[in-house]
């Protein structure tokens, strides 16, 4: 497990921005779009902060995740807070789940906040891949403004510098009911 | 949220509706989405994509496995479980889906709980192997650490010991040449870690001479409440940080 730093909830809090314009893989997975891209913190210009981002290739209106990292160059990447949209697997929550929201079936768009699955006494996140979610009420409509969301959620204050790619539906992905 | 208010009229009503509510399928007009009562170590579902292949299916987990890994940055990982847990079951793993292919509509559901279940498995295995590499970090660190305060010859990584059922394990560092044999483990915050190190070293308290059986935990808050299975089969508990002289005490 990756030691964090003593004051990584005052730095998830912080302000921060791209280091570049992230540019779209198009090719390393069949169905998202991805990329990762350090981001500053703004008060101090460090960069021990990555943000993912994977935004489906089949449909325009859902399955998108954005994921905040803590990923220092010389350890591997610990999965801080991430936000999914609309995504096609349900969510269950643990029995401690957050206050509210034990054993809770989540579906559609939810939120695995860091302050969910920080485990402050022991100065980690809590085992199992941010295993706590929570429904987010404002269910963004489009992938710009899930992405907007998203941005607001973790601070980064030029998020709008990520262009979403352009996504056509897929005829063969288009619902049958 | 659960309200638990709503009335439900009977358990078996309500047992109905918690077992509809753990399989859903979305139609589209080239397949199906159906998640399953199965999850991954982030609480998700397993996600099974469902497309036709003539009078047959295509059972894949849509990379579902490989993306949990990837979020846990574990892929490297994944993609050795994934072959492993694939070749076991017999199914398919290209590098990143896990599927069958040419299923016959009448063997459909056994397929799609076989792909299901070799996803999840895959990727818990691929995030237990990254909690061993961090384990395996730790024993490197203690055996430089041992073989400094012990000298190199005293000191071995990797030991085979047989313990009192018979069975032979593996001994982080072992310490030699002391008025007492030394086992020393380092031992991390998680479930396989701490359970593993505790049956061993109940294996070996139980021998008629048992040697020392050291755990060496990073501190005593990092371990949390798995501190009393570790103490019960211990001989000391020490934090990485003790002293030579500490780590000298042990086994004199």
């Amino acid at each position: 497990m990756v030691d964090l730093p003593p004051d990584i909830v005052a730095l998830v809090a912080e302000e921060k921005s791209l280091i570049r314009s992230p540019v779209w893989d198009t090719k390393s997975d069949d169905r998202y779009y991805v990329f990762s891209v350090p981001l500053v913190i703004t008060s101090d210009g460090t960069s021990n902060f990555q943000l993912r981002v994977k935004t489906s290739k089949r449909f325009v209106d859902r399955d998108a995740i954005v994921q905040l990292e803590f990923a220092p160059s010389d350890k591997r990447v610990t999965p801080l807070w991430r936000i999914e949209w609309r995504a096609f697997g349900l969510h269950t929550n643990k029995l401690w789940g957050p206050p509210g929201f034990e054993l809770a079936v989540v579906k559609l768009t939810h939120e695995h906040r860091f302050d969910d699955n920080w485990h402050s006494p022991e100065h980690r996140m809590r085992i199992g891949n941010l295993p706590a979610a929570r429904p987010i009420n404002r269910d963004p409509n489009t992938l710009s403004e899930f992405l907007a969301f998203c941005g607001q959620s973790f601070r980064i204050k030029d998020i709008r510098r990520i262009e979403p790619p352009l996504i056509t539906q897929d005829i063969f992905w288009t619902r049958d009911d | 949220m659960i309200d638990f208010a709503r009335k439900i009229p009977n358990t078996k009503e309500a047992i109905g509706e918690a077992i509809r509510g753990m399989v859903n399928a979305d139609h589209f007009f080239g397949g199906s989405i159906v998640t399953m009562p199965v999850l991954y170590p982030s609480g998700t579902t397993v996600a099974l994509e469902v497309t036709r292949q003539g009078d047959k299916c295509l059972v894949s987990d849509r990379g579902g496995g490989w993306q949990e890994a990837d979020m846990m940055g574990a892929t490297r990982y994944f993609k050795k479980e994934a072959n492993r847990v694939a070749e076991a079951s017999g199914i398919r793993f290209d590098g990143h889906d896990m599927f069958v292919a040419e299923v016959a509509p009448a063997a459909l559901q056994g397929a799609m709980m076989v792909v299901a279940n070799c996803s999840q498995e895959a990727t818990a295995f691929a995030a237990y192997r990254m909690a061993e590499r961090s384990e395996s970090d730790a024993k490197d660190i203690l055996f430089a650490r041992l073989s400094a305060i012990f000298g190199a010859t005293d000191v071995a990584k990797d030991a085979e010991l047989v313990g009192a059922s018979n069975h032979t394990w593996k001994v982080s560092v072992l310490v030699t040449g002391r008025p007492h044999l030394g086992l020393f483990e380092p031992v991390m915050n998680k479930y396989i870690s701490v359970v593993g190190t505790a049956a061993k070293f109940h294996d070996f308290s139980r021998l008629e001479h048992p040697p020392s059986r050291i755990a060496v935990v990073k501190s005593r808050e990092d371990i949390g409440d798995f501190y009393g299975v570790v103490a019960s089969a211990s001989t000391r508990v020490v934090e990485q940080s003790a002293s030579n002289e500490q780590f000298l005490r042990l086994v004199a």
